[in-house]
C-alpha cells in the first residue's frame, strides 16, 4: 500500500472519499447528537456544539486517524445525573453548573493525555466494564421508553423502578383517546432502528437508519403541512427546540459550585467513562483500519481533552471517540481525520441551513433511537454472552451491573473491581503468596539464539498486572513474532485471556505471530475461549473434560491433515519413553496432547510429556514435546546431538563420541555417541548426514528399537510441532523402512 | 547477545570451604554435595555446628561424617554454642572461609520468609561466598547450565571470573552472563510504529554497550577449553528478570553479587535485587563476595 500523506497532502491525496465518508457519518450524528443531548438533560444544540467542537479540535490535534469524536452513549447517564443534582430541580441552572464539571474533567483527561496514562482504561477488567456499560445501556432505556412513547413526567425512585414503570406508559397510551400520534412516531422510529440491518435494500440502505428518521418525520410534519385540513397533531413540548437564533445556543460554563460534592463526583465521572469509552472505541477502531495504523493513544487523548474543555466552555458536552459512528466512516472509506472534521462541517451545515426543518422533529422519534442505542448495550445476546464466558464473570457482570444501576457509575466500577478481586481470590489456589507477589514484577522478555521473541509470564496474571503485561507486549518491534509463555503460572484471569485474543489479531495484522504456550495444563472456568485458567493440580487433569485450548484445537486440525489420531487426554503408562537414556534420570508423570500415527509403516508418536526431577519441595517440574518414531528394522543405540545440555545423562551412560569417517563438518557440528561404534557408522550413510547437515538442529537418540526426537526444553509451539513432525517423517522416508 | 566461543582453564577459585553440620534430613545431602565440591575444587573443608559438644552430638556428627565417607582425622570440625547465623559468621570472619555451602529451600512460606530462616539470614548480609544448595543429593550429578549475573557493578567483574572458574573445574559447558537493563534506560516512548522502531533501536543500542562491557570481563579471563559463554540482554527489573530467565532456563546454578547493604525487613517487603531471587529461588545459589 502506498504511503498515506498527512495534512493538507493526505488530503489531496484521498480526493473525494473524506468528504462522503464524512458526509454518511453527519447523516448519523446529527440526530445522535440532538438525541442524545436531550437525553443527557440538556438543550438539543449542546450537542451539535459537541459535534462541531470535536470534529474540528480532535480531527486537528488527534492521534488516532478514522475515529469519528462527538457525544457519547456512555455519558448521557453522567450528565444527565449531573444536571439533576446540580441544578436540584432547575434543568438550565444544573445545565450551566455541569458545563463547569466537563471543562474541569477537559482539563484533567488533557493530563491523562501529557502523563501518558492512557493504558491505564486497560486495567478494568472487562467483565466490570461489560456491567457498567449494559448498565448505562439499561438506563438508557429507563428514562428514553417514556419519552418515546409520549409519557412526560414518568418518575420513580431509582433507574430499577423506572424501568419497571414501562407497562404502564404502554397501558396509558392504549388508553388515551385520541390518536398517540407521539407514541406511534418513538415505536416507527424504533421499528426502523431495529430492523434496518435485516432490510437488504440497496437502496434504503443508502441513507443511515437516523437519518431516516429524521426524513420521515420531517415528511410527516409536511404531510400535514400540504395535504391535510387538520392541524399538526404534535404539539411543540413534544418537537425539538431549537432557538431560531443560533447564537443563542452558546451558553457559558458556571464554575461557582466547584466546591460542591456533587459537582467533583460529576468530575471525576465524566473524566472516568469519557476517557473508558474514547480507549475502547480507538482500541476497536483501530483494529478496523486497513491501513493498520496505530493509534496515539496519548495524543487523543490530550485532543479529546482539550476539545471537551473548549466543548464545555461554550456549552458543549464532553467530546470523546464514539465506536459505532466510527464503524460507518471506516465502511464509507475513511482514510484520514479528514473525515472526522468533514462529518462536523456537514452537521454544522444541516444545522444552520436547515434549523426551521429540524424543529419538526419529534423528540420521541429521537428518543426511538436511544433506546435502541441502550437495547445495543443491555441486549439479552450481552448477558448470555458473558454467561458462556463462565458462572465467575457472570457474577463480575451482574454485580457491577446491578451496583451501577443503584449506586451510580463510580460506585459501580469499583465495587464491580473488588467483586473481580474477591472472584479471583475464590478461584486461586494459592491465596498468600498471590497476595504477596501481588505488585511484583512477573515477565521476562528475551531473545532466543534464533532470534526469535519469548516472553515468559510468571505467577498469576490478572487485570492487577496486565498493565505490565501490556507494556512488555507493546514494546514488540512490528515484524517480531512472538512466543508468550505461560507455563509458569498459577492463575490467569479473563481479562488478560481477552486481552492476548485481540493481541493475536494485532500481531497477525503486522505480518507476524503471537503464539501462546503453557495453557494446555490449566484449569478452565468455561469452555469460553476467554475462560479465566488456572494451573491444576495433577489429580483434576486426569477428570478434565474435553475443554480444548487454541493450541490443542490447532494440533486436532494439524493431526487431521496429517490422519493422524490425536487425544488431548493425559497417559500415565509410558514404558517406551522410560527406556530412553534422556528420561533415565527423570520421573515421567504423564503424557499429554499424544498425536499417534503410521508413515510408511513406522509408527509415530508425538506428545507433551511432563516429568520431573528430584522430589518433595526440591520437585523441578519439566516440560517438552517429543516425537517418538518405531521403525521395524533394528537400529543401532546412539544418541545425536548438537547442543551439550545433555552431555551430564551421556555422561552417566558412559557413551562415546563417534566420528563418522569422510564427514568432518558434520561431525564438528554434531555429536554422535554410542557404544557400538561400527554399526554407528554403518548406520550413519552418506544420505543421513546429509540429511541431518541440512536440517534444523534436534536432539536424537535411539533405545536400538525407537527413536526419540525432541527440541529445547519447553512445549513446542504450535509451529514448530507441526516442524517437528514433518521432520520425523522426512527423518522416516531416509531410514528406508 | 551473540554467542563467543570463550576458553577458561580450571584455576584455583575457592580455597577454603565451609558447611553447615546439621542434624536435619538433609544433612547428609548436604555433607555429600559439600565433599565434592572441596575435592573438585581441590579445596579443604571445614565443618562448623553450631551447638554444643557433647558425646551424643559427637557420635551422631562421627556417624554422619563415616557415611558419607569423609575422613573425620582429615577434617576440621568447629563446635561453637550460639545463634547459627552469629556463629557461623563468627567462624567464617575467624577461618577465612571463602566459600560456605548451606542448604536453603526454594520456596519458604509466607511467615518464614519474613522472618527468615538461617540460609536467607546469612545471605543478605554473607561474612563470605556463599553457595545455596536447595535441592541436595547424595550422588554424583553434573551443573548443567550456569547463569551469572552481568550487572553493571564494580563487583561484577570477579563475579563472573569466579563463576566461570567454578564451572569449568565441574565442566560446565554453558555460562550465560545475563545483563539486566532498566527499562526506563530507553528513553524513547512508545506512542506508534515509528517510537516503537526508535525504542527498538535504542534497545539494540543499550544492550551493544552493555555487551562490550562484559567482552572487556571476559578477555581477562585466561583462555582454554571449550565453554560456552553466551550473553543474554533482557530489560527488566534487576534481580527479578535474572531469576526468572534462570527459572525459564532450568538452570542448574544462578550465581548473583553479594549484597552492598546488609538486606533488612522492609527490603522483603519491597523486593529489590538480591531479595527477589531469595524470595524465590529458581534453583542453586551462589553469591560471591568480593573478598
Amino acid at each position: 500500500m502506498s504511503e498515506l500523506y498527512k495534512g493538507i497532502k493526505g488530503f489531496k491525496q484521498s480526493g473525494l472519499k473524506n468528504i462522503l465518508a464524512g458526509f454518511v457519518v453527519s447523516l448519523i450524528a446529527l440526530p445522535l447528537a440532538l438525541g442524545l443531548a436531550i437525553a443527557s438533560g440538556v438543550p438539543p444544540m449542546a450537542g451539535i456544539i459537541t459535534v462541531v467542537v470535536g470534529g474540528t479540535l480532535a480531527a486537528a490535534l488527534g492521534g488516532s486517524h478514522v475515529t469519528i469524536a462527538g457525544p457519547g452513549n456512555g455519558l448521557v447517564v453522567v450528565i444527565l445525573t449531573s444536571v439533576v443534582t446540580l441544578g436540584q430541580g432547575d434543568l438550565l441552572v444544573g445545565y450551566t453548573y455541569t458545563l463547569g464539571a466537563i471543562v474541569v474533567a477537559g482539563v484533567l483527561i488533557t493530563l491523562l493525555g501529557f502523563l501518558r496514562l492512557g493504558n491505564l482504561a486497560d486495567f478494568f477488567p472487562s467483565a466490570t466494564i461489560q456491567g457498567m456499560l449494559s448498565a448505562i445501556g439499561l438506563i438508557i432505556i429507563a428514562k428514553q421508553i417514556h419519552v418515546m412513547l409520549g409519557e412526560s413526567g414518568v418518575e420513580a425512585a431509582n433507574n430499577l423502578f423506572l424501568l419497571v414503570e414501562t407497562p404502564n406508559s404502554i397501558i396509558a397510551v392504549i388508553q388515551s383517546p385520541e390518536i398517540p400520534w407521539v407514541a406511534i412516531m418513538g415505536v416507527v422510529s424504533l421499528g426502523i432502528m431495529a430492523s434496518y440491518s435485516k432490510i437488504r435494500n440497496p437502496i434504503f440502505q443508502t441513507i443511515p437508519a437516523p437519518f431516516w428518521i429524521v426524513v420521515l418525520a420531517i415528511g410527516f410534519y409536511y404531510f400535514f403541512y400540504w395535504f391535510s385540513e387538520h392541524e399538526f397533531p404534535i404539539s411543540n413540548e413534544f418537537l425539538i427546540q431549537i432557538p431560531s437564533n443560533l447564537k443563542e445556543s452558546f451558553v457559558l460554563a458556571d464554575f461557582s459550585n466547584w466546591n460542591k460534592s456533587g459537582f467533583l463526583i460529576a468530575v471525576v465521572s465524566i473524566t472516568l467513562i469519557a476517557t473508558i469509552e474514547s480507549l475502547l472505541s480507538i482500541k476497536a477502531v483501530d483494529k478496523l483500519d486497513v491501513y493498520k495504523r496505530r493509534s496515539n493513544i496519548n495524543k487523543d487523548l490530550k485532543a479529546l481533552g482539550i476539545a471537551t474543555t473548549v466543548s464545555g466552555l461554550i456549552g458543549g458536552l464532553p467530546v470523546v471517540a464514539v465506536i459505532a459512528r466510527s464503524s460507518v466512516n471506516v465502511n464509507q472509506g475513511a482514510t484520514s481525520r479528514w473525515a472526522n472534521f468533514f462529518h462536523a462541517v456537514f452537521v454544522l451545515l444541516f444545522v444552520v441551513l436547515f434549523t426551521n426543518l429540524l424543529t419538526k422533529i419529534p423528540l420521541s422519534a429521537l428518543a426511538g433511537i436511544l433506546v435502541f442505542t441502550g437495547y445495543k448495550l443491555a441486549s439479552p445476546k450481552q448477558f448470555k454472552q458473558m454467561y458462556n464466558l463462565g458462572k465467575d464473570q457472570f457474577v463480575i457482570f451482574i454485580a457491577t451491573l446491578l451496583a451501577t444501576l443503584l449506586f451510580g457509575l463510580i460506585n459501580g466500577i469499583l465495587i464491580g473491581i473488588l467483586v473481580t478481586f474477591g472472584v479471583q481470590l475464590y478461584l486461586m489456589q494459592n491465596r498468600l503468596e498471590f497476595v504477596r507477589t501481588l505488585l511484583r514484577p512477573n515477565t521476562l522478555l528475551y531473545e532466543e539464539e534464533d532470534g526469535s521473541l519469548h516472553l515468559s509470564v510468571k505467577g498469576h496474571s490478572s487485570f492487577i498486572n496486565y498493565l505490565k503485561l501490556k507494556e512488555v507486549l507493546d514494546s514488540i518491534p512490528a515484524n517480531k513474532s512472538l512466543i508468550l509463555d505461560f507455563s509458569l503460572t498459577t492463575f490467569v484471569d479473563n481479562s488478560v485471556m481477552e486481552h492476548i485474543y485481540h493481541y493475536k489479531d494485532d500481531f497477525k495484522k503486522k505480518n507476524s505471530s503471537l503464539e501462546v504456550i503453557g495453557l494446555d495444563i490449566h484449569d478452565s472456568t468455561s469452555e469460553h475461549p476467554f475462560a479465566a485458567r488456572r494451573m491444576m493440580r495433577f489429580t483434576n487433569f486426569m477428570k478434565k473434560g474435553d475443554v480444548l485450548t487454541a493450541r490443542q484445537k490447532r494440533m486436532k486440525q494439524f493431526a487431521k491433515d496429517l490422519k493422524w489420531d490425536f487425544k488431548s487426554k493425559s497417559i500415565t503408562e509410558l514404558p517406551l519413553l522410560e527406556g530412553f537414556p534422556f528420561f533415565r534420570r527423570k520421573k515421567l508423570a504423564h503424557a499429554y496432547n499424544v498425536f499417534r500415527g503410521e508413515h510408511k509403516g513406522v509408527r509415530v508418536k508425538l506428545m507433551d510429556v511432563e516429568f520431573y526431577e528430584g522430589e518433595l519441595f526440591a520437585k523441578e517440574v519439566h516440560k517438552h514435546t517429543v516425537l517418538m518414531l518405531s521403525p521395524i528394522t533394528p537400529i543401532p543405540r546412539f544418541r545425536l546431538d548438537k547442543e551439550r545440555i545433555f552431555d551430564r545423562i551421556a555422561g552417566m551412560a558412559g557413551f562415546e563420541d563417534v566420528n563418522i569417517d569422510g564427514h568432518e563438518d558434520f561431525s564438528r557440528r554434531f555429536r554422535v555417541k554410542g557404544k557400538n561404534v561400527e554399526k554407528i557408522k554403518a548406520f550413519f550413510t552418506n544420505d543421513l548426514v546429509l540429511f541431518f547437515e541440512t536440517h534444523p538442529y534436534y536432539h536424537l537418540e535411539s533405545d536400538g528399537k525407537n527413536i526419540l526426537i525432541l527440541k529445547g526444553n519447553r512445549i513446542s509451539s504450535i509451529s514448530e510441532v507441526k516442524a517437528l513432525a514433518i521432520y520425523g517423517t522426512e527423518l522416516i522416508e531416509k531410514l528406508g523402512n | 547477545m551473540g554467542l563467543i566461543k570463550h576458553n577458561i582453564k580450571p584455576t584455583e577459585t575457592f580455597t577454603n570451604l565451609a558447611t553447615a553440620l546439621a542434624f536435619s534430613p538433609t544433612a547428609e545431602a548436604l555433607l555429600s554435595e559439600a565433599k565434592r565440591i572441596s575435592e573438585r575444587l581441590g579445596a579443604k573443608l571445614l565443618l562448623i555446628h553450631a551447638g554444643v559438644k557433647n558425646k551424643v552430638a559427637e557420635e551422631k556428627a562421627g556417624l554422619l561424617l563415616e557415611k558419607v565417607g569423609i575422613d573425620s582425622t582429615k577434617v576440621k570440625l568447629i563446635w561453637q554454642e550460639g545463634d547459627p547465623v552469629k556463629v557461623l559468621n563468627e567462624v567464617c570472619h575467624k577461618e577465612k572461609v571463602d566459600l560456605l555451602i548451606l542448604g536453603a529451600l526454594k520456596h519458604e512460606d509466607v511467615l518464614k520468609y519474613y522472618i527468615g530462616s538461617i540460609a536467607r539470614k546469612i545471605s543478605r548480609n554473607p561474612p563470605c561466598s556463599l553457595l545455596l544448595i536447595t535441592n541436595p543429593q547424595l550422588t554424583k550429578h553434573s551443573l548443567r547450565k550456569v547463569v551469572v549475573t552481568g550487572d553493571n557493578h564494580p563487583k561484577t567483574s570477579n563475579t563472573i571470573e569466579k563463576a566461570c572458574h567454578f564451572a569449568v573445574n565441574f565442566n560446565v559447558k554453558k555460562i550465560t552472563i545475563v545483563e539486566e537493563i532498566d527499562p526506563k534506560k530507553v528513553k524513547t516512548k512508545i506512542d506508534d510504529n515509528l517510537t516503537l522502531e526508535q525504542a527498538y533501536h535504542e534497545k539494540k543500542d543499550l544492550q551493544e554497550k552493555e555487551d562490550q562491557r562484559i567482552f572487556k570481563i571476559l578477555h581477562k579471563l585466561p583462555l582454554d577449553s571449550d565453554t560456552d559463554v553466551t550473553l543474554r540482554c533482557v530489560f527488566g527489573k534487576k534481580g527479578y528478570s535474572i531469576s526468572h530467565y534462570a527459572e525459564v532456563k532450568k538452570a542448574s546454578l544462578l550465581v548473583m553479587n553479594s549484597p552492598d547493604n546488609r538486606l533488612g525487613i522492609l527490603d522483603r517487603f519491597f523486593p529489590h535485587d538480591l531479595e527477589f531471587v531469595l524470595s524465590d529461588m529458581p534453583c542453586d545459589l551462589m553469591i560471591v563476595h568480593p573478598n
